[in-house]
């Protein structure tokens, strides 16, 4: 998020779309409620059934699964037909005014952006996609943005032909509903006014995920609603710490503070740091985090000489995809992986095609899962219809705690750092992961500790020099905090701030990004539990600790204008006393720096320009633009090119895919609020069980008549993959899109359920697709194809 | 002390059903796994184990689609017909409005249960015992409020003095009405007051609630002014609520007995045994 949870109740308009909120973040309805009540605040739910969340919007429009890009080209549509944006702004904090380079093109026919491969299916050559650039090398620049040329003359030809008719179409959206939508979103266009979009997995598990949150910038950066308290683009994440899992890096792609991982094209530390952004994006500072990371993880052993010992870090082969949809590939094919470590996470039940993901997963060795519970991954080899005495793989299952039971920080949407205390002991023998984690790592120091070998020092001068969790779990935890907060190695002191980190060895920080959260001065500050909130806009920044540098809202220093008055007295919040920034937030700028100075008015501080990309770089186009999901009942209307040109499918991905014809229904998979991801926990918890006992599949009255099936009928769904078994659930919130002149039904099922625990039902991930997103490798959970029959039994 | 009340503001709530949650927690009461509903609606009623449930209603309207979630449970009423059916004073009307059960008074004969205008007393009839919600007597008889309250997140349930959450409602049903028209309260007029004050989106039937519920005349009658007297006078009109209610004052004892063996005896029984 770039804002956070209580700033929902500063908003004027939400705009739920990709989210059940009310759902499945309840708290977020707390706040939203009091916008309602003291602002007025209405909200708007766009979902492709009507959901708890549209049952307490203001405004409902119904959307076909996997048509985002479209309902938000048609609103970048509006904005610019009906001149709803906040000229100043735009022109000021985003790139629109910057120039195009003259070999960059678009055709709206193909549908595809200059620099394309289609043998590699991918775009190779993206160098016209750049600013066109004067004689000194800066970017040229039309302050009246009329150069044909210039990205906000590119953005609005692009988007003139999403007019609301071809959107309604496509989206099966009553268009009626839509304009609403577009009118009362784009009223917060106005200054004065914020929007909020709220979005979550409905956004981003699709082929073009990435580009639907592109879209979503471009919107909030047209209406003037980025860095205001009640604006902002803000992913509600799925689970408590899932912000903070990512800010660690457990992904395949990043090291922490969302620095790249290292490969094999990047060798040296040199050549890792050559891929730096340049000056002045504040990620040009990259050089001293990554040598402050190498100096906690190898001490003594790093050294500016030895570069840190960067030589140390395992490389990804470049080129290569270690994502899940990858790995699992593999695993299915039996290439590289031997064993697997499946910590708090249960992927026969959440990864896509689950048939064949588990058949692959027969090909392990071993696997240890950590988990409270016995999950479906840990069970796999006794799944129904597997002979256990076929599979060969050696399963150990470790107990682990709670999240009441253990102790630590979890960092939720909001970026917010909360230390959680534990409640109660675990039962019987289990542990916190993190104490296995730390016997893991000392088992494998030991293994090593006499070896010679010079490749061995890698683990050998690894450091590891906490306190004994077993002995003291919070002193092991405290431990493990400073080091991620970053010191001063001469000293040992802790750093105030990722500000004070160097490139020269003279610090070690864990983590940038959470450097700040523990100082001298202030001492732990995830722990704080201050309540004041100075302003009144919730920002409450004596509670917790907020990432990066306690901000809670970031790119604030757009909430004022380029002189730094703020853009209306109503939202007041940081603002240019003369001599510095000041206001009820940490600037999310140089605290001095005047708004007169050349950079002085440019609030988007990461990137080298400074400014809000419209017009950017991602794997497949600088712009977003609407493509069919993989599975589709319908043609693309926008362009000749039916799917992304740049989705991921691996080697196998496209052998399983089905056709309207014989799948002629849309199918999509949701959560409720009664049980947590694939209900290893909630599954399990008796309270929780009784209260969705059973996988169930929800189908409109007309395919209900149509396939002469009764709400608790036993339905089967069938896709290219594979079948499951669901309990119909037939309800008017269900529909029936009329899409390009097509009447197609969609029914979506929760994917909660699984063989084991208390309450049990048929994976739904037995018929996702193993196709994912152009840029993160995202499985398209969210829409695919299927047929429906009434099981008789 | 002053009658206290819930508030419970259907335009508000979002059915994550955390009440639902807390109440078992709170009161201890066990998980209760049965068959798909066919709706998101939990179970089909209310149990012996189960004193509060979300009711979910979808309603079809000229406008669009409308989806209601009514939190059911006792509504603690000030004329209460569980309590004036009950033969054996296992049924006090406490001074901050609870309706509270007195457990080794209660014999699970059901005539709460058939004089309840909301259908809400449920017999365990292992027990021989009436369950139904305590209005967490034990927690707002210490200044804390109902788990259900506690638990709610977009404040649809709010917990306050009876006339706070009446004047609470009035403010509630002004917010609401922009969005739903025919939003009422109910609560306030029934049955001398209710302990329980909805704000509801429209009327009362359509989220199964009686739109005029009363308690039968004579239900009134027989405690209040017959049974005073003895049982003495039997009126042809009143022989069906009377006669059944003398068969049950017969059996209280004989019950009573039973029950008490059942936990264990009397307590100079069981020091006896030891």
């Amino acid at each position: 998020m770039t804002n956070h949870w209580v700033d929902f109740k500063n908003t004027d308009v939400a705009l739920i779309c990709g989210s059940n909120c009310a759902e499945n973040h309840p708290v977020s309805f707390a706040w939203l409620q009091q916008a309602r009540d003291k602002r007025g605040a209405k909200i708007i739910s766009v979902d492709p059934r009507f959901t708890r969340t549209s049952a307490r919007a203001d405004l409902y429009c119904p959307i076909r699964s996997g048509t985002n890009t479209a309902f938000y080209g048609g609103m970048i549509n509006y904005i610019l037909e009906n001149e709803r944006f906040h000229r100043e702004y735009v022109l000021h904090y985003s790139n629109a005014a910057s120039i195009i380079r003259d070999d960059f093109e678009f055709d709206p026919e193909t549908g595809l952006y200059s620099g394309y491969d289609e043998i590699k299916g991918a775009y190779t050559d993206r160098a016209s996609w750049g600013y066109a650039r004067d004689a000194e090398g800066k970017v040229r620049k039309d302050p009246t943005m009329q150069d044909p040329r210039s990205v906000f003359q590119i953005m609005k030809r692009h988007y003139s032909r999403y007019t609301l008719e071809v959107v309604a179409q496509t989206c099966g959206a009553p268009l009626d509903k839509l304009r609403e939508v577009y009118e009362l979103f784009t009223s917060t266009g106005q200054v004065g006014k914020a929007g909020s979009i709220m979005y979550a997995m409905g956004q981003t598990q699709f082929t073009s995920g990435s580009q639907n949150v592109r879209c979503m910038a471009i919107i909030q950066t047209l209406l003037g609603n980025m860095g205001l308290p009640g604006g902002g683009v803000n992913a509600l994440r799925g689970h408590s710490n899932v912000q903070g899992s990512t800010d660690m890096a457990c992904l395949f792609h990043l090291i922490p503070g969302y620095m790249p991982c290292p490969t094999t094209a990047t060798p040296t530390l040199e050549a890792y740091n050559a891929t730096t952004p340049a000056p002045p994006a504040y990620w040009s500072n990259r050089p001293k985090w990554i040598a402050s990371l190498l100096k906690a993880w190898w001490g003594d052993a790093a050294t500016p000489e030895n570069d840190f010992v960067y030589d140390y870090l395992p490389k990804a082969q470049a080129g290569k995809n270690y994502s899940h949809l990858a790995l699992f590939e593999n695993m299915y094919n039996n290439i590289d992986l031997e064993g697997l470590f499946c910590w708090g996470q249960n992927p026969v039940v959440s990864g896509p095609n689950s048939l064949m993901e588990t058949k692959g997963m027969e090909n392990l060795k071993w696997l240890v899962c950590l988990d409270p519970f016995e999950t479906e991954t840990a069970a796999f080899w006794k799944r129904p219809g597997a002979d256990p005495a076929t599979i060969n793989t050696e399963v150990f299952l470790l107990p682990v705690t709670t999240f009441l039971e253990k102790e630590g920080t979890v960092t939720h949407s909001g970026r917010l750092l909360q230390y959680r205390w534990k409640a109660v002991d675990g039962p019987g023998n289990v542990r916190q992961e993190s104490f296995i984690l730390d016997r893991l790592a000392k088992r494998v120091k030991a293994l090593y500790a006499t070896s010679d070998k010079p490749q061995d020092a890698i683990i050998k001068t690894l450091t590891w020099d906490y306190p004994d969790p077993l002995a003291n779990h919070p002193a092991f935890i405290d431990a493990v905090m400073r080091e991620i907060n970053g010191k001063f190695v001469a000293t040992g002191k802790l750093v105030p701030g990722f500000g004070a980190l160097q490139d020269d060895g003279s610090t070690s920080c864990g983590n940038w990004i959470y450097s700040g959260m523990y100082t001298e001065e202030l001492g732990n500050r995830t722990q704080n539990r201050v309540l004041d909130d100075p302003g009144g806009w919730g920002a409450h920044p004596g509670w917790g600790f907020s990432w990066p540098a306690n901000r809670r809202i970031i790119y604030n220093r757009a909430s004022a204008d380029p002189a730094g008055n703020p853009w209306s007295e109503d939202r007041k919040y940081l603002w240019w006393d003369g001599t510095r920034w000041t206001g009820y937030d940490v600037p999310d700028f140089a605290p001095t720096m005047p708004p007169s100075a050349p950079l002085g008015a440019k609030p988007f501080i990461m990137v080298t320009e400074r400014e809000s990309r419209i017009f950017s770089n991602l794997n497949d186009g600088p712009m977003p633009e609407h493509y069919e999901p993989v599975e589709s009942p319908t043609h693309n209307v926008f362009n000749r090119r039916q799917n992304n040109p740049a989705y991921f499918a691996g080697a196998d991905g496209n052998k399983s895919l089905g056709n309207i014809d014989k799948y002629p229904i849309i199918c999509s998979t949701w959560r409720v609020c009664e049980h947590w991801h694939t209900g290893a926990l909630s599954r399990n918890m008796p309270w929780l069980a009784e209260l969705m006992p059973a996988s169930f599949v929800e189908i409109s009255e007309e395919l209900a008549r149509e396939k002469g099936i009764k709400s608790r009928d036993m339905v089967e769904l069938v896709s290219a993959r594979g079948k499951a078994r669901a309990l119909a659930m037939v309800t008017p919130r269900a529909r029936v899109f009329e899409i390009n002149g097509r009447s197609v039904h969609q029914v979506g099922l929760t994917w909660h359920y699984g063989f084991q625990g208390l309450v049990t039902g048929d994976i739904a991930n037995n018929l996702t697709p193993h196709v994912g997103d152009a840029n993160t490798m995202i499985p398209e959970y969210k829409a695919f194809l299927v047929d429906v029959r009434k099981v008789t039994l | 002390m002053t009658r206290m009340a819930r508030l419970i503001d259907i335009t508000r709530c979002t059915a994550c059903r955390g009440c639902q949650v807390s109440c078992k927690r709170w009161n201890q009461l066990e998980g209760e796994i049965g068959p798909f509903t066919g709706s998101c609606q939990s179970h089909d009623d209310m149990s012996p184990g189960r004193w509060t449930m979300i009711k979910f209603y979808e309603e079809k309207k000229s406008n669009g689609l409308e989806w209601h979630f009514r939190k059911n449970c006792c509504m603690h009423c000030a004329e209460a017909g569980c309590l004036k059916a009950c033969p054996n004073n296992a049924l006090v009307r406490e001074e901050n409005g609870t309706i509270r059960r007195i457990e080794e008074n209660c014999i699970g004969c059901g005539h709460c249960v058939q004089f309840c205008p909301f259908n809400i007393p449920r017999i365990d009839e292992a027990a021989k015992k009436m369950r139904k919600c305590t209005f967490c007597y034990d927690r707002i008889s210490n200044d804390r409020e109902p788990s259900c309250a506690k638990s709610c997140v977009p404040q649809a349930i709010v917990y306050g003095t009876w006339d706070d959450m009446v004047r609470l409602a009035e403010e509630r049903l002004d917010q609401a009405k922009p969005r739903y028209p025919r939003a009422r309260i109910y609560g306030r007029d029934e049955l001398g007051g209710l302990g329980v004050i909805y704000v509801l989106p429209d009327a009362a039937a359509n989220y199964g609630l009686p739109e005029d519920p009363r308690l039968p005349f004579t239900l009134g009658l027989w405690k209040d002014v017959i049974h005073p007297v003895g049982n003495v006078v039997l009126g042809a009109s009143l022989a069906a609520t009377g006669l059944a209610f003398i068969i049950s004052r017969r059996n209280v004892m004989k019950l009573k007995e039973s029950a008490k063996l059942a936990e264990g005896g009397y307590h100079d029984e069981q020091q006896k045994n030891d």
